[in-house]
């Protein structure tokens, strides 16, 4: 008779660890292939989409892969680069807005420790990533590029001091430098997202 | 020692039941959906993984709250002037957010017609004296009709071997418009700053 009972309590016990643990194993099914990214931003508060997906800083879930981060705040500059995503855990997707208005720029020298620590961590990061043109700049693959009308070569942006950015930089005729545009839209870049430097070019514009 | 063993029983059922609560309440969210002017309605749909298709899970003629499951969803936003795109969100928490979605082509263009003499007044007065040597080719504005853009053709161009065309960015505040930043040959994210990049895009499509 007590046999039984205890027959009845060991299988009850796990039935019920049972449907916890497969509770728990579906939860962890659901974000598969996923990894925890830690999403900082100054101001933290700021609106922040990657890959057009809304996400407020914090611990998030994303798959690994390339994804486009942008922030937006009022009175701070726009917010825009590209990161990849790998398998790792302790990745950091980094958002840092720069003020525009002198309010803003009041509320960012009152808390520049926040700056501080996320200019700091950004640091970290390109160190223990090493300086890898390829993949942040994608582009240099496919350059220099040089035909009998114009050429198109890239250079590291001396006024990112993390050496990972490109000049592009553009040779040709005033009566070419559309045809080279279009070129790097060929190789399937946007320039949109280059800072583009035209040979012998002076903006008629400027004053 | 029966009594023990109901009790336990009891106490075990009791753990997994409140486990489950749990588990199904905080998977919940309450988002806010605020209607901008000119949407008369949207539809929220729940992504689907399998053949079952996507399934509208609430439906809203004003700005309102719905309770919903987390996970991925996108909106269909119907209404006068405005695109009828699909706006992406995903729930991972209570969350309000704004439906208020770009104009459309057709509005944008009756909207150009009507902002192209001020905004060309404004081109002429703020580039002077080098405007002088352009002509104001084509003025089209963007998303709430917020962004303009213009195709800056000089006056002595080869038609058969164009050069020196720009474009050039204007803002909308209040009634009034501004230019940003300078004319360029092609606009980036860098020689142009804090406008939307599909702005910068579609001034860059300009062609005369």
């Amino acid at each position: 008779m007590l046999r039984n009972r205890f027959k009845a309590i060991t299988i009850s016990l796990i039935v019920a660890v049972l449907i916890i643990v497969i509770a728990m194993v579906y939860g962890g099914v659901k974000n598969q292939g996923k990894v925890s990214i830690k999403l900082l931003s100054v101001p933290e508060d700021a609106q922040i989409k990657i890959n057009n997906v809304r996400f407020s800083a914090g611990d998030i879930s994303l798959a690994p892969g390339s994804y486009k981060v942008e922030a937006s705040k009022q009175g701070f500059d726009n917010f825009s680069y590209t990161t990849n995503i790998s398998d790792k855990t302790g990745q950091t997707i980094l958002v840092l807005l720069n003020p525009n208005t002198p309010e803003t720029e009041k509320w960012a020298n009152d808390n520049a420790e926040l700056y501080t620590d996320l200019e700091n961590i950004a640091g970290e990061q390109a160190s223990n990533q090493g300086s890898d043109y390829q993949k942040k700049n994608p582009i240099v693959a496919d350059l220099p590029y040089s035909n009998y009308l114009f050429t198109i070569g890239y250079r590291t942006d001396p006024s990112d001091l993390s050496g990972d950015s490109i000049i592009i930089d553009i040779i040709a005729s005033p009566y070419r430098r559309e045809e080279a545009v279009q070129q790097i839209r060929n190789m399937g870049y946007d320039p949109v997202n280059y800072k583009i430097n035209f040979d012998n070019y002076r903006n008629p514009f400027s004053k | 020692m029966k009594k023990l063993i109901i009790i336990f029983t009891a106490v075990i059922v009791l753990v997994t039941s409140v486990y489950f609560a749990y588990s199904y309440f905080a998977s919940f969210s309450t988002v806010t959906f605020n209607l901008a002017e000119g949407v008369k309605e949207i539809k929220v749909y729940k992504n689907s993984d399998d053949e079952t298709g996507d399934t509208v899970v609430a439906t809203l003629q004003s700005s309102g709250e719905v309770r919903i499951n987390n996970g991925n969803y996108y909106v269909t936003p119907s209404g006068d002037n405005i695109v009828n795109d699909n706006i992406s969100i995903k729930i991972t928490g209570n969350i309000s957010i704004d439906i208020d979605p770009d104009y459309n082509s057709d509005y944008l263009t009756k909207l150009a017609d009507i902002e192209s003499g001020k905004i060309a007044e404004v081109i002429n007065r703020s580039l002077t004296p080098a405007i002088e040597n352009y002509d104001i080719e084509q003025v089209k504005v963007y998303n709430k009709a917020d962004w303009a853009g213009v195709l800056l053709l000089p006056k002595d161009i080869d038609i058969q071997n164009p050069s020196g065309i720009h474009r050039v960015v204007l803002k909308k505040e209040g009634d009034s418009w501004i230019v940003v930043g300078l004319p360029q040959i092609v606009m980036t994210a860098y020689n142009t700053k804090n406008v939307p990049l599909d702005v910068l895009k579609s001034v860059n499509d300009l062609v005369f």
